[in-house]
């Protein structure tokens, strides 16, 4: 904390107090998270929900407890001991001046607890043998059981490969059309006409992924979508688009492509606003016509977006499409193409139950998706001194 | 010529194939201009035809005879009204949770000079890599919470977005700090100083937050599938997900052997057309205000992007 109470006080006292009161605090927040530690550790030992507390339990809970005494008896002290009011009254003095913006701050800060900070005691669940009755707290260790039993089984090298296939593929299919659309919208000399299409292509970002799949079922259903109907009138055979497997990946990408191109072009449009009119006259009398002023200019002046825009989408190329898939996949596909990490924890977690097998893939991952991200982040560091976190 | 506009008083030559661009550019972009609203067109179509004329014409782009009985049957069962009532107000309450609960952080954390700022800025970041993963999260909600078929399930949860706190810390940080100073001499504390001064300064971006809120609460099905068992509590989007994605009609749609016209003759429902006219009661409201709060959209992606 930059703010640490050293710099308020006066630095020819002795220090020593402060050191104390630090070492005293670090030791309370060890206690308490060791009994805590040691109080989930040992329930998952025993694994059965009536248990000796006196003979198991006790000890763990008296540690925490000590270390909670301690850690508040360490702040009472911090601001009650006259000894220590040198230090303590800058502190003290700014908490409540700045009392109004921790009141302020403190509804946000509950909500991130308890929605993203409590659901990580459940990730445990991992490492155990999760029973119903015996909750998470009480159900057995198994350590890396539950991941052996995923990597062993044999849709884990599927569903693996499903999705870095798919996360990888789109990617590249994908990325590069929002690009194209925006050079070329650029090119649109009519600004209104511009807007106009601006408006259109935006649109359909802002629908579901459950409507996209309506709106796919209008049109390709094998019975009544409106092509296969056109296609059955004149003759010709019908496609199946929405339960070959062989058409699935075809199908995500071009969803893909309607839903989101559009959109991405936002970033382009904004960065390609921001070049210098001038370097266009200037290229214009060196006689550069507008492929050339495009390839020459625009692009590069947009490719630092571009770059960044393509680190970021690497960073979450393993669970960018739950959402895509969940609505797109059907009962010939969700069990061999169309089965990625996501969609398996889903069917394997809320489907059938198995909650400690799917915490631990959904750990597996997480894990991934972090060093995907904080490479990214790296290498976005590295190449313009400023990353997004 | 308003993007590469040159100097006025230049006169700019034209070639064969630059006006061969143009016009080959123009023909593309209303193209997919087609290709994106005809779908649209298509549902819409689909949901005003009637089931004769559905199966006795090999292929329909506009009906003859448009009629407004799917329409009429799905407002007529309690589900859809009543779920369109509910997801309003699940979208509403949390836009406004989410605005109020994520513009007070952002104004909260907006100076770097409250003790612990870099512990609360650490806090939250974690959470934008980090967090408990799909079992966990149902679990704390079902189990630890117990909010298994609670609206609060869908409402509070999400309602604090780190990106959505960056976007506003950002614009916070740009407003003048001497704005503060002052009301703060007049003696005004945060609580009024945010609610005062800074509230009515940043609306177009608080806007822009409130939409991404409300687009994402409209759009979603995934939470109310995890937490509501029960049907009347299923926003919009779940409806339509089992309507059409799952083929299952909702138990409030089942009996239809009721239905009689004027003449006492029975009605047979267009089925493509029911699931039609759900998905369209879904998007409506969407394609509505669309085109009003594009701007705001721009603008928030734009911020994101460069500060996120």
């Amino acid at each position: 904390m930059q703010a640490s109470p050293h710099r308020n006080a006066s630095t020819t006292e002795n220090r020593h107090p402060l050191h104390v009161i630090q070492a005293l605090l670090i030791a309370g927040v060890c206690m308490l998270a060791g009994g805590g530690i040691w109080y989930l550790a040992i329930t998952g030992i025993i694994g059965r929900k009536k248990w000796d507390f006196m003979l198991y339990g006790l000890k763990p809970a008296i540690l925490a407890g000590c270390g909670a005494l301690l850690i508040i008896g360490t702040v009472l002290a911090f601001f009650l001991l006259p000894g220590l009011k040198n230090w303590s009254r800058p502190v003290a003095r700014d908490l409540w001046k700045d009392r109004y913006r921790y009141s302020l701050i403190i509804p946000g800060l509950i909500i991130v607890f308890v929605f993203s900070y409590m659901p990580m005691y459940g990730i445990v669940l991992g490492f155990k043998d999760y029973k119903i009755k015996s909750g998470i707290i009480f159900s057995e260790w198994v350590g890396m059981y539950n991941f052996g039993r995923f990597f062993k089984s044999p849709v884990a090298g599927q569903v693996i490969w499903n999705t870095f296939f798919i996360g990888i593929t789109q990617l590249i299919i994908t990325f590069p059309v929002p690009i194209l659309l925006a050079l070329l919208m650029n090119e649109l000399r009519s600004t209104g006409y511009r807007r106009t299409i601006q408006t259109i292509i935006y649109l359909p970002h802002f629908i579901s992924w459950v409507i996209m799949y309506s709106l796919l079922f209008s049109l390709f259903s094998i019975t009544s979508g409106l092509v296969n109907k056109l296609l059955m009138s004149m003759g010709y055979q019908t496609i199946n688009l929405l339960s070959d497997p062989n058409k699935f990946y075809g199908m995500l990408y071009l969803t893909s492509i309607w839903k989101e191109a559009g959109w991405g072009t936002i970033i382009y449009m904004a960065a390609i606003a921001g070049v210098d009119q001038e370097m266009y006259e200037a290229a214009y009398l060196d006689g550069a016509n507008r492929f050339q002023q495009c390839l020459h200019i625009t692009l590069p002046s947009i490719a630092f977006s571009i770059t960044t825009m393509l680190i970021l989408n690497v960073g979450s190329i393993m669970g960018a499409n739950f959402d895509q898939i969940m609505n797109l996949r059907t009962a010939a596909t969700q069990t061999t193409v169309a089965q990625v990490i996501d969609t398996y924890v889903y069917d394997m977690g809320v489907g059938k139950g198995q909650y400690d097998l799917s915490t631990a893939i959904g750990l597996f991952q997480q894990i991934v998706n972090c060093i995907l991200l904080f490479v990214s982040n790296f290498v976005v560091k590295k190449m313009s001194g400023e990353g997004f976190f | 010529m308003a993007k590469n506009a040159v100097h006025p008083g230049m006169k700019i030559r034209r070639s064969v194939g630059d006006h061969v661009f143009n016009i080959c550019n123009i023909l593309f972009f209303i193209l997919i201009s087609i290709i994106i609203l005809f779908p649209f067109f298509n549902i819409f179509a689909i949901s005003l035809t009637s089931n004769v004329e559905y199966m006795r014409e090999p292929f329909i782009i506009w009906p003859k005879e448009p009629t407004l009985e799917s329409y009429a049957y799905i407002f007529s069962t309690s589900l859809i009204p009543r779920s369109y009532v509910l997801t309003i107000l699940i979208t509403i309450s949390a836009t406004l949770l989410s605005t109020l609960v994520t513009s007070m952080l952002a104004y909260g954390l907006c100076r770097g000079d409250l003790r612990g700022q870099k512990f609360f800025m650490i806090y939250l970041l974690i959470t934008m890599f980090f967090s408990g993963g799909l079992i966990p999260n149902y679990m704390n909600i079902t189990k630890t919470l117990g909010w298994s078929n609670n609206l609060l399930a869908l409402i509070v949860p999400n309602s604090v977005s780190v990106f959505n706190f960056i976007i506003v810390r950002s614009f916070f940080r740009q407003l003048p700090a001497s704005l503060e100073e002052s009301a703060r001499i007049d003696g005004a504390n945060e609580w009024t100083i945010l609610f005062r001064i800074i509230y009515p300064l940043s609306i177009p971006t608080l806007a822009t937050i409130a939409m991404f809120v409300a687009v994402g609460t409209w759009n979603s099905w995934f939470a109310a599938m995890l937490y509501m068992r029960d049907e009347k509590l299923f926003p919009l989007q779940l409806i339509v997900r089992n309507f059409v994605v799952h083929e299952a009609r909702p138990a409030d749609m089942q009996n239809m052997e009721g239905l009689r016209d004027a003449a006492g003759n029975r009605i047979f429902l267009n089925e493509t057309g029911l699931k039609m006219a759900c998905a369209v009661a879904t998007v409506l409201p969407m394609v509505i205000i669309y085109p009003f709060i594009q701007k705001y959209f721009e603008k928030g992606m734009t911020i994101g992007a460069v500060k996120g």
